[in-house]
């Protein structure tokens, strides 16, 4: 029975609608843990800089897409 | 908000919300108001109830479009190992209750119309708690004037289903509409006070 269960799994694994929905669940996921470790991030006071360091991307992109976020949270 | 319901209204909440959990949704909207009235029927007047679809009919049409982005999410994760629950713990020790019902609301208050159409930008997976859908803040404030007019010192679910239908782009409406049923049509009913 377990075996059988084990081969299903292996099944849907190999579903692209399971597969292609993983990817897109995991894209959320991070775009949240994202949001949450940037806020802490500047909380902390961490610069924008240090941030896009960290994040491996440019100092424009973070904060074309952070600062207006939580610039429009403010206002 | 809810203070002012009555104990048939509050009844009526309880279940919107107990429906937006079972479907893995973390807020609240105009859908899950329409399903509990629909559900719970027989706190309406009998003109009124003969006009609603049937709960499972709501149910479906809110699964069609909205979906069960939540749990759907969590099985597909599962199959790449990663288990949602445990992330959700780790991301709560780490940040507090309180980020994680920020990053909720910031979802939920999203660009509308239609927003909970892209479900997924909107129900945040790490929050569990649900918020309320701005929606929903503003049929509640509309069903209590609709009491006062009718001199009911609360709301009661007659109120809170005007609230709803008098919101032309709640999605509960459109709902409505892909039921066959004219929101319109419930509203006038209704706003003539006969409960």
């Amino acid at each position: 029975m377990q075996e059988l269960d084990h081969l299903n799994e292996a099944v849907d694994s190999r579903n692209p609608a399971m597969g292609l929905a993983a990817v897109a669940a995991l894209r959320g996921l991070v775009e949240e843990l994202e949001e949450l470790q940037v806020d802490n991030a500047r909380a902390m006071g961490w610069s924008w800089q240090q941030i896009a360091e960290s994040l491996g991307v440019t100092r424009q992109s973070v904060h074309k897409k952070h600062h207006v976020r939580r610039g429009r949270r403010r206002r | 908000m809810f203070d002012r319901c009555d104990d048939a209204a509050l009844q009526v909440v309880h279940s919107a919300i107990d429906s937006a959990r079972g479907l893995g949704h973390n807020y609240l909207g105009t859908e899950h108001l329409l399903f509990a009235l629909a559900e719970h029927r027989d706190l309406l007047s009998a003109e009124v109830a003969s006009m609603l679809p049937t709960a499972t009919a709501v149910r479906s049409a809110m699964v069609s479009v909205v979906g069960e982005p939540v749990r759907r999410d969590a099985e597909a994760l599962r199959t790449v190992g990663i288990d949602l629950e445990e992330v959700r713990s780790a991301v709560r020790r780490t940040f507090g209750e309180e980020a994680i019902a920020r990053l909720a609301r910031r979802r939920s208050h999203q660009a509308w119309p239609p927003w909970r159409q892209r479900s997924r930008r909107c129900t945040s997976l790490l929050a569990q708690n649900i918020t309320m859908a701005p929606r929903v803040k503003q049929a509640f404030e509309i069903a209590s004037r609709h009491a006062e007019r009718r001199a009911q010192p609360r709301i009661d679910p007659i109120s809170l289903l005007f609230g709803i239908v008098d919101l032309e782009d709640a999605l509960a409406n459109r709902l409505l509409r892909e039921n066959g049923v004219d929101p319109d049509h419930i509203r006038t009913i209704v706003s003539g006070g006969r409960s």
